[in-house]
């Protein structure tokens, strides 16, 4: 019923404007019809008016003129009286005549008759005049002074009559002009009212208005202020004009959408919580496991089986580290830090941290990736998002094709930009989702996915100044093209275990180092102090950071090597007593932890060296060469 | 209305007593001037005759000063034979016999008050019709000039429907009767100092100097003129051939008879101004036999239009009918027709006096077709007078 009842915001606007247009044109129209007009016809009554009153002067003054001729001078002879006459009948046949063939039709009907008496009058003083001409021509002369006289009172009487109608027509001059100034009087009046009329309905329309719209649009505004401070069970009532309704329902939609989305993501955030804390749970017994596998790899006479078994156990216990390692950053939300980034390394590491999928899913992975391909800047975590959503929308796509199952991964430089090409032989972007495929929560997953990957991923594509598309695809499936600026610069490398452990090898002895290991793990110390001794430290331990700086006061040591997390004392703690205490020696402090998101924390504090954190599971090689560059070793072992 | 078909009722307005006789007790008084007191009355009168809602007659006004009384004497004898209408009245102001421009404008402002008036008939000179015309104009009543030649009132407006020929016609008419007829090479124009004098005296002069005649002078006159001074200043510049005149019965029945005082056996020639019987007679005395008018027609047409025309006039008037009664019947009967054919509105039948000629066949009136098409065809008849009756001298 509500529906029924409500009316389009825009019926309620046409009508608000042909209102307006009704009332201003019926102002109009009224100041046209009753003032305008009038004023038009007081000028247009003017007119004619004094035209044909001066067309009848002009007649007059030439009869006059004529008749003034009659006047015989004293003393005038014969010759001089028909030269006279004779003036005067050319001047009476020179007289023009009316032109028009409704000579009064513009003047007021009461000039009329003393214009038409004038007309007659003219004619009778014109004969007269032709009649004194004729008594000279025939030498009357005694007569002609009685033509005089009868025509001078002609003339007074035409000039009666011309003043009779001059009369009449200001009569009706002033009878126009104050039916105008009456109209005019009228017209202030009628506008005065109108103009009232117009506010009050101006009011009551604004109310009208301000109830039909203004409340919603308030209410609305307050709605969003409400969802922008969080508050996203804000409800608006679903009422109003029809198109107000509408916004209603699409605003309580859109709470409730993103109500949905918040309690995904705040899964999605517990879950990066825990696996932060789980992460350093497993990274300490992981880094247990590859130092331990490490030491007694380093043992001699080695069985060659054992052998085997203990780098298989060392290598995947690296392997679990870096997918730990991986998922963390993954899930780590910071601020992005542009710079050149090797997208064949990316991709790599993206593919890395989605491995465990392709055996499961039978999905075999096509590299087809530019050797020595040029940098793109970009932020290396970033882009490795995109590819990690692309590459899962891939598999998922993949999941409902017929094997062969394939992904092809390309890289290539064209021109400025570096792209990356990944494709599927799935059955490809539907045609109808196509145009809105990277629009918020569009998924062609139903409800299992959240609508926001190629979302987030085009504008990281975006904000890094390139872009990202569905382009055609040859197997028919979904192919998305990512392209990036081009830049110079050497990538940052973020993962070089084996080859630590291969420069490890090559490094002369640590011949005489005095190191202080600070760790709670006995399982990381114990190995840890065993590795650097093996390599020619002479190496303390200590299970906390009181006992070991305990122990660095009572004999300084060269480097100290301390976990960040420890009971009591904390490895930050006891940096900062060295940098009281040593500072010389807090120059030559290496960190391990195995919790990143605490690293994370530490990377905004200017004072602390984060640059000397060394992330669980550490492999041994690489903290021997992060030990040598805090002492300042040359590789070939001589000291600074 | 008894046996009057039509049911017209023909309405005399007589001065002061605003008495009103219905058709079957038709008098008239010509002689009787209008005063305000009269007017009113007569006005008043008719006002209340034809006050109601829906108009129940049709009321024709009358303003043709001479002879009217016996052309709407014979109209309404001729539309009691029509059908029964609706009822057609005409009003006849009598209130002066005058042509005077200033006395006619008041006579069409009183005429534009009478309830149910569709149509007035008149005036009776060319500068008072033109000078009435825009009366009418103004209150949108159709005028009909009857007998009006100046070729202005073609011009002025599309409420004013001129009957006669114009002047310029006539004119020509009255120079080839000079020089074919008279066999004249000079002539003296007197002419009356108005629209149709002027008019005509153009009109004639053109058609004058066409033929090759000579114009000794041409004098303006009116009925107050010296005539013997005149036509003696005149005679001054030579003897004519042949005296044309350009004005009413009065001056040329006066310059016929100085004239012939004068100078004996000249012929003077009028316009159809003159045409006015017995007045000419009375003003022109012996000189009658010496004069000539142009008519528009004359009894002795041999049509049967003009016949029974001729026949109902002399047997309602007692005389012989003129081309002016004739003109001012045919005015009458064709307003009379558009009532009869369109009913009592007056755009409508102004519309129908428009239309005939073109989309209505002309109306048979006694003068011939009745159009208001400027190239109306009308017979020019030049007439003297023997025994008190216009003859036919040419064609």
């Amino acid at each position: 019923m509500a529906g029924a009842r409500s009316i389009r915001l825009r019926t309620i606007l046409a009508f608000v404007f042909f209102s307006m247009a009704l009332y201003v044109g019926v102002l109009w129209a009224y100041l046209a019809v009753g003032v305008a007009r009038r004023a038009s016809a007081v000028t247009a009554r003017t007119t004619p008016i004094v035209q044909l009153m001066a067309a009848v002067q002009a007649r007059s003054a030439d009869l006059a003129s004529a008749v003034a001729l009659t006047v015989r001078p004293i003393g005038a002879d014969s010759a001089s009286l028909v030269g006279r006459a004779i003036s005067v009948r050319v001047l009476v046949d020179a007289l023009d005549q009316r032109p028009a063939a409704a000579p009064f039709a513009d003047v007021p009907p009461e000039m009329r008759v003393p214009l038409a008496r004038a007309d007659q009058q003219i004619s009778r003083l014109k004969n007269l005049l032709v009649e004194y001409a004729a008594l000279v021509e025939l030498g009357r002369l005694a007569e002609v002074e009685a033509r005089h006289h009868a025509a001078d009172a002609l003339l007074g009487e035409l000039q009666s009559s011309l003043a009779a109608a001059q009369l009449a027509g200001l009569s009706s001059q002033v009878e126009g002009e104050r039916a105008f100034s009456t109209a005019l009087d009228r017209a202030l009046v009628v506008v005065a009212v109108w103009l009232v009329v117009g506010l009050v309905m101006l009011s009551l329309l604004a109310a009208y208005l301000w109830r039909r719209v203004d409340r919603h649009l308030h209410a609305l505004d307050v709605g969003l202020q409400r969802v922008a401070a969080g508050e996203l069970h804000t409800r608006l009532p679903e009422t109003g004009a029809h198109e107000l309704r509408h916004l209603a329902e699409l605003f309580n939609e859109m709470t409730r959408v993103l109500r949905e989305r918040a309690e995904q993501q705040g899964r999605f955030a517990a879950a990066g919580e825990l696996l932060a804390g789980v992460a350093h749970e497993v990274n300490n017994p992981l880094m247990a496991i590859a130092a331990l596998a490490e030491i007694r790899l380093g043992e001699p006479n080695v069985d060659p089986e054992l052998r085997h078994e203990l780098e298989q156990i060392r290598e995947q216990a690296a392997r679990a580290g870096r997918l730990l390692t991986g998922l963390l950053r993954f899930v780590r939300a910071e601020a992005p830090r542009p710079g050149p980034v090797d997208l064949n390394a990316a991709l790599a590491r993206s593919l890395d941290l989605l491995s465990y999928r392709f055996p499961l899913e039978e999905v075999d992975v096509m590299r087809r990736l530019a050797p020595a391909l040029a940098p793109a800047l970009c932020d290396a975590m970033r882009v490795e998002q995109v590819f990690v959503n692309l590459l899962s929308n891939a598999l998922d796509a993949l999941r409902t094709a017929a094997p062969p199952r394939r992904i092809t991964v390309e890289t290539w430089v064209d021109e400025d930009r570096v792209c990356a090409a990944i494709a599927d032989t799935g059955p490809g972007v539907p045609a109808d989702i196509r145009h809105r495929l990277f629009r918020p929560f569009v998924s062609t997953k139903g409800t299992g996915g959240t609508g926001l990957g190629l979302y987030i991923s085009r504008e990281i594509a975006r904000a890094a100044g390139g872009d990202l598309g569905l382009v055609s695809s040859e197997t028919g499936g979904a192919r998305f093209l990512l392209s990036l600026p081009r830049t110079e610069g050497r990538p940052e490398s973020i993962d070089g275990g084996g080859a630590h452990r291969e420069a490890g090898r090559a490094l002369a002895p640590l011949a005489g180092l005095r190191v202080l290991v600070a760790d709670d793990e006995e399982a990381i110390r114990r190995p840890v102090a065993l590795y650097l001794t093996r390599r020619g430290a002479q190496v303390m331990s200590a299970a906390d950071g009181q006992a070991a700086l305990e122990l660095l006061t009572a004999d300084p040591p060269d480097v100290v090597v301390a976990d960040l997390r420890m009971p009591g004392m904390s490895g930050i703690a006891l940096y900062e007593a060295i940098c009281d205490r040593a500072p010389l020696l807090a120059e030559r402090v290496v960190f391990l932890s195995g919790d990143l998101s605490q690293l994370a924390e530490l990377g905004g504090d200017e004072r602390f060296p984060s640059d000397r954190v060394l992330a669980k599971p550490v492999d041994l090689a690489e903290l021997e060469i992060c030990v040598r560059a805090v002492a300042s070793l040359d590789p070939s072992g001589a000291g600074t | 209305m008894g046996g009057l078909g039509m049911g017209v009722r023909a309405v005399i307005i007589l001065g002061g007593v605003g008495e009103r006789r219905r058709a079957s007790g038709l008098a008239f008084d010509l002689g009787r001037r209008m005063t305000p007191r009269s007017v009113v009355g007569t006005l008043l009168v008719a006002a209340a005759l034809a006050c109601g809602g829906e108009p129940d007659v049709a009321v024709i006004g009358y303003a043709f000063p001479s002879g009217g009384a016996a052309s709407v004497a014979v109209a309404r004898d001729e539309i009691a034979g029509w059908p029964a209408g609706l009822p057609i009245e005409i009003v006849y102001d009598s209130g002066g016999v005058s042509d005077l421009p200033d006395v006619e404008v008041e006579r069409a402002l009183r005429l534009v008050t009478v309830p149910d008036l569709v149509a007035v008939v008149g005036h009776g000179g060319s500068r008072a019709s033109l000078a009435a015309a825009p009366v009418y104009h103004d209150a949108g009543v159709p005028q009909v000039v009857p007998t009006s030649t100046s070729r202005l009132i073609a011009h002025a407006g599309p409420w004013t429907f001129p009957l006669a020929p114009n002047d310029s016609l006539e004119g020509a008419f009255i120079a080839d009767f000079v020089a074919d007829r008279l066999g004249a090479r000079r002539v003296l124009l007197f002419y009356v100092n108005d629209e149709y004098g002027e008019g005509l005296r153009e009109g004639t002069r053109a058609g004058l100097a066409h033929r090759g005649l000579a114009v000794i002078d041409e004098m303006p006159v009116d009925p107050q003129s010296d005539f013997p001074t005149l036509v003696d200043a005149a005679l001054l510049k030579g003897t004519p051939d042949a005296v044309i005149v350009a004005a009413r019965w009065e001056e040329t029945g006066r310059i016929a008879r100085h004239l012939t005082a004068r100078a004996a056996n000249v012929p003077v020639v009028a316009g159809d101004g003159a045409m006015l019987l017995p007045a000419l007679l009375q003003h022109a005395g012996p000189a009658i036999s010496s004069i000539c008018v142009v008519t528009f027609w004359l009894p002795d047409s041999p049509d049967s239009v003009s016949q029974a025309y001729a026949d109902r006039f002399r047997r309602l008037n007692g005389r012989e009918p003129t081309g002016p009664d004739a003109m001012t019947h045919d005015a009458l009967m064709v307003v009379a027709q558009a009532v009869r054919t369109v009913g009592a509105d007056r755009v409508a039948i102004a519309r129908f006096l428009r239309a005939l000629g073109r989309t209505r066949p002309p109306y048979r009136g006694v003068t011939g077709p009745i159009t208001f098409l400027p190239d109306r065809a009308v017979e020019f008849v030049m007439a003297r007078f023997e025994d008190g009756r216009a003859v036919r001298v040419a064609p």
